[in-house]
């Protein structure tokens, strides 16, 4: 942790997010310019003034400045802080886009996360809190991270309304261990969970079939759990998806999913999740498209040793994750292609959360 | 901006991917991306498939600068469509266990 007061500068809206967590576990202020200042509307949209506002929460001693057009942010990082919080994610983005970040800042902070985040389970664009709770949480077990890690999803929430309710529990460590992960395995079975709510309970099982259609052809061990929704745990607006994940003879999961769209019928969502997943599949790779930053992330952090992982392609998201990496840590990863996916491999810096005491 | 990109993956790829993420900041990632499928594209046919397949949905949109901050990629049902042929399909049975043993 060099370089440790110099101000970082970013421009645009895009990658937002990643960077004030960057800034925030690399202890580096940032200042992002040009936040849609050629937009009809511009400045900072609400869904990213939120989230801006749940860091605030979670840390402590950050500042945040905000222009008066809302165009540049200005962000000194505090320390993070944890412990038992609640925050409304708003209806323009689901929960999963203020999750994913508070899942890199949870094993760093003072105090164990417990924190309760109401708002859109699952959404077309963002991750679902199923695929974190299904792949991306137990993938921290690779890096050490166990205690406690628990995503209880209490109420189901769809677009346009939402009144979904998660709630996030994880534990602190003071270091990451190294992870190499190179060998993909094969696939030994999917799993999934078919969700509905406020549409009728059939629903959850016309996706399975549809989806069974096509996969049952390369695996009999699939199993996909039907999660209907019923009252007051429903949320406020019809929906329904399914979320699918294949996991290898190694541990590696692989994963994709399907939330509907206004007009699709049950047996769209199912089959189209069914091939989003072979379509991961074809990738290879140890990690899936959805967790390639996460990993990423973990191996520059881990203590100084090498990490190493095999990725099949990296997504747009990922490479701007690379730079941006770089940007804040100094670490470049080196990228050797290896038949059809490549080897990712990275020194880690040895991250070391000073709240945590050795026990 | 893509054409250059994927000149530069027709060169050598290989030790490229690293110097277009690092190096090339004018480059976005979109155009990394865009410019991998058209290396692939001169390898074999199943690869040019692949092609159509991996295009992004902001692409179809032109709005390649408002990028959508999400981790999940955004990809078009019509570009799922090649996992209705036989042969698509067939292509990664090896990745099961079920399927054969040789790569």
């Amino acid at each position: 942790m060099n370089n440790n007061s110099k101000l970082l500068k970013f421009e645009g809206h895009n990658y937002l997010r990643q960077r004030l967590i960057l800034a925030t576990l690399s202890g580096r202020p940032v200042r992002i310019d040009k936040i849609r200042s050629d937009d009809h509307d511009p400045g900072i949209r609400e869904f990213e003034s939120n989230f801006l506002k749940l860091l605030e929460k979670v840390t402590n001693g950050s500042t945040i400045e905000i222009s008066y057009t809302g165009t540049s942010v200005l962000y000194k990082p505090g320390s993070i802080n944890g412990g038992r919080l609640e925050h409304d994610c708003g209806t323009e983005r689901s929960i999963s886009y203020y999750l994913e970040p508070m899942v890199a800042l949870a094993p760093f902070s003072k105090k164990p996360f417990a924190l309760t985040l109401r708002g859109i389970t699952t959404d077309a664009v963002d991750n679902s809190v199923d695929i974190i709770r299904t792949v991306l949480l137990p993938q921290l077990k690779w890096y050490g991270i166990e205690e406690l890690l628990e995503l209880k999803i209490t109420k189901r929430g769809a677009p346009p309304l939402g009144g979904g309710e998660v709630v996030f529990n994880c534990c602190n460590v003071r270091q990451l261990k190294p992870v190499q992960f190179t060998d993909e395995g094969r696939i030994k079975r999917v799993r999934g969970i078919a969700y509905c709510t406020r549409v009728s309970p059939q629903t959850a099982n016309r996706m399975v079939e549809s989806a069974r259609s096509l996969l049952n052809r390369y695996i009999p061990d699939i199993y996909i759990y039907t999660d209907v929704y019923k009252g007051a745990e429903s949320g406020k607006s019809p929906g329904f998806a399914l979320s699918l994940v294949a996991e290898s003879t190694t541990g590696a999961l692989l994963s994709a999913e399907k939330a509907a769209e206004p007009g699709q019928t049950a047996e769209d969502v199912g089959l189209q999740s069914a091939k989003l997943l072979l379509r991961e599949i074809s990738k290879g790779g140890c990690v899936d498209t959805a967790s390639q930053w996460l990993n990423l992330l973990f191996m520059v952090l881990s203590p100084e040793d090498v990490g190493k992982v095999r990725l099949g392609q990296l997504s747009p998201f990922t490479i701007q994750y690379l730079r941006d990496l770089k940007s804040f840590f100094g670490v470049a990863y080196k990228i050797k292609q290896d038949g059809e996916t490549m080897i990712l491999t990275c020194v880690g810096i040895g991250y070391v959360n000073h709240n945590k005491k050795t026990s | 901006l893509k054409e250059k990109a994927s000149q530069m993956f027709f060169g050598n790829r290989r030790v490229n991917l690293m110097n277009l993420i690092y190096d090339r900041d004018d480059l976005t990632p979109e155009a990394i991306i865009d410019g991998e499928y058209e290396d692939n594209q001169e390898d074999e046919e199943e690869d040019e498939e692949e092609e159509e397949f991996f295009t992004l949905k902001r692409d179809h949109s032109g709005k390649i600068k408002e990028a959508v901050d999400s981790a999940r990629e955004a990809v078009e049902a019509d570009d799922l469509d090649v996992w209705g042929e036989e042969e698509m399909l067939d292509s990664i049975r090896n990745r099961f266990i079920t399927g054969e043993e040789d790569d």
